[in-house]
């Protein structure tokens, strides 16, 4: 995942970009050729087979569509990440004409005044027509819903919004602290009583209408028990050096485990991509799990939960995943794999 | 669906519930859930 665009039009309450936390440095963005340099050099050096732009807005960049044909020209898949603001009918046409397999687009609740007090943006309504937009000049899209203590209530209603929107694939993002949405992030967490619910909620709209529904930020078995969602594809941390890894690449080109990470393993334009794969802090990031998840059966495929956001909160990768350590007292420990039908080859 | 149609539906939960209904599939033919997501994006 690239952050192609250090700008952002909306002020998300969540949002994870590292450069957002207080006294971080700021980014800044490549021009395209550097950008076409740097991201030519990834896909030779790694193999990978997609790309995601992200932020930031990549939109508020005007030359996204000269970088997302470069892309493609190299065989290799494009994803936009956008808050959807800027899709007017001619970016939707250039993105789509450019090569953009799939759009997606953030879409925080059916309320218009959660959906824009979550975001610190009047957008909502310039969101619903962006989709219709997408879809109906044939474009790929699906919408990602952060679930947040404010708004995990109205996920049954948004699934039932992207119904409507003929939306057929939604990720469900649990809130991972990071970047702005470090302020107050317990007040921003939802419970694992509300969450469940959700989960409950879409589980029976899967099963009901054309809808996949994935959950993309890791939600815990000891607090929600997953075992319960048949039709949910649940994800867990997808850093490290294999072959469905994921990486962050932030816009000055660095390195980082994930988008949500901090830390960087070295420069991209200077250092080869192996090498910095290599990096004994992503073995270790990778590798460490929390003292208290050590001997929990399902540990080897939760993985204790998101290390980026445990270090984000606590200024260690082998502390507990914040949603954990927030309602530690209504964590339970299985004496057996909860979902063993779940193997990480599932995933 | 228009934009129109779904704010619609939006402030009217009778009229939301009727047009669901309509959508409503009994057989799903492919279920779209089986395909695995790398976080951000399904792999293909």
């Amino acid at each position: 995942m690239y952050e192609f665009s250090d700008q952002c039009n909306q002020r998300c309450l969540f949002c994870y970009n590292s450069w957002k936390s207080l006294n971080a440095p700021p980014k800044r963005g490549l021009p395209a050729e550097r950008v076409k340099d740097l991201l030519g050099k990834v896909i030779d050096e790694s193999r990978c087979g997609a790309i995601s732009l992200s932020g930031g807005e990549p939109l508020m960049r005007d030359d996204l569509v000269d970088v997302v044909s470069f892309i493609k020209g190299k065989g290799v898949a494009v994803s936009l990440i956008t808050n959807g603001t800027l899709l007017t009918d001619e970016t939707i046409d250039a993105c789509i004409s450019s090569g953009v397999d799939l759009f997606q687009v953030s879409l925080l609740s059916d309320r218009r005044d959660v959906h824009n007090r979550l975001v610190g943006a009047d957008s909502f309504d310039r969101v619903i027509e962006a989709i219709l937009n997408i879809k109906k000049r044939k474009g790929n899209v699906c919408t990602f819903f952060v679930g947040l203590a404010d708004n995990i209530s109205t996920f049954k209603s948004t699934l039932e919004l992207n119904v409507l929107l003929g939306v057929s694939h939604v990720a469900l993002g649990r809130f991972t602290p990071g970047g702005s949405g470090l302020a107050g992030w317990e007040q921003l967490m939802p419970s694992p009583e509300a969450l469940d619910e959700a989960l409950a909620a879409a589980d029976e709209m899967v099963a009901k209408y054309r809808l996949s529904v994935s959950a993309a930020t890791p939600i815990l078995p000891c607090l929600n028990d997953l075992s319960r969602f048949k039709h949910i594809r649940f994800s867990f941390c997808s850093a490290g050096n294999s072959e469905h890894a994921l990486f962050g690449i932030d816009p000055e080109g660095n390195l980082k485990p994930c988008s949500h990470s901090p830390f960087i393993l070295g420069n991209l334009r200077e250092e080869r991509f192996a090498d910095l794969i290599g990096h004994e802090f992503l073995r270790r990031f990778v590798e460490t799990v929390p003292l208290y998840c050590r001997d929990c059966p399902d540990v080897s495929l939760c993985k204790g939960g998101c290390r980026s956001s445990a270090e984000v909160s606590y200024g260690s990768f082998e502390a507990e995943d914040p949603y954990l350590r927030l309602w530690k007292s209504k964590a339970r420990k299985p004496a057996a794999p909860s979902f063993p039908q779940l193997g990480p080859e599932s995933m | 669906m228009s934009k129109e149609k779904i704010m619609e539906a939006l402030e009217n939960d009778e009229l939301k519930k009727k047009l669901l209904e309509e959508l409503e599939v009994e057989e799903l033919e492919e279920r779209v859930a089986t395909r695995p997501w790398l976080c951000y994006m399904p792999i293909k």
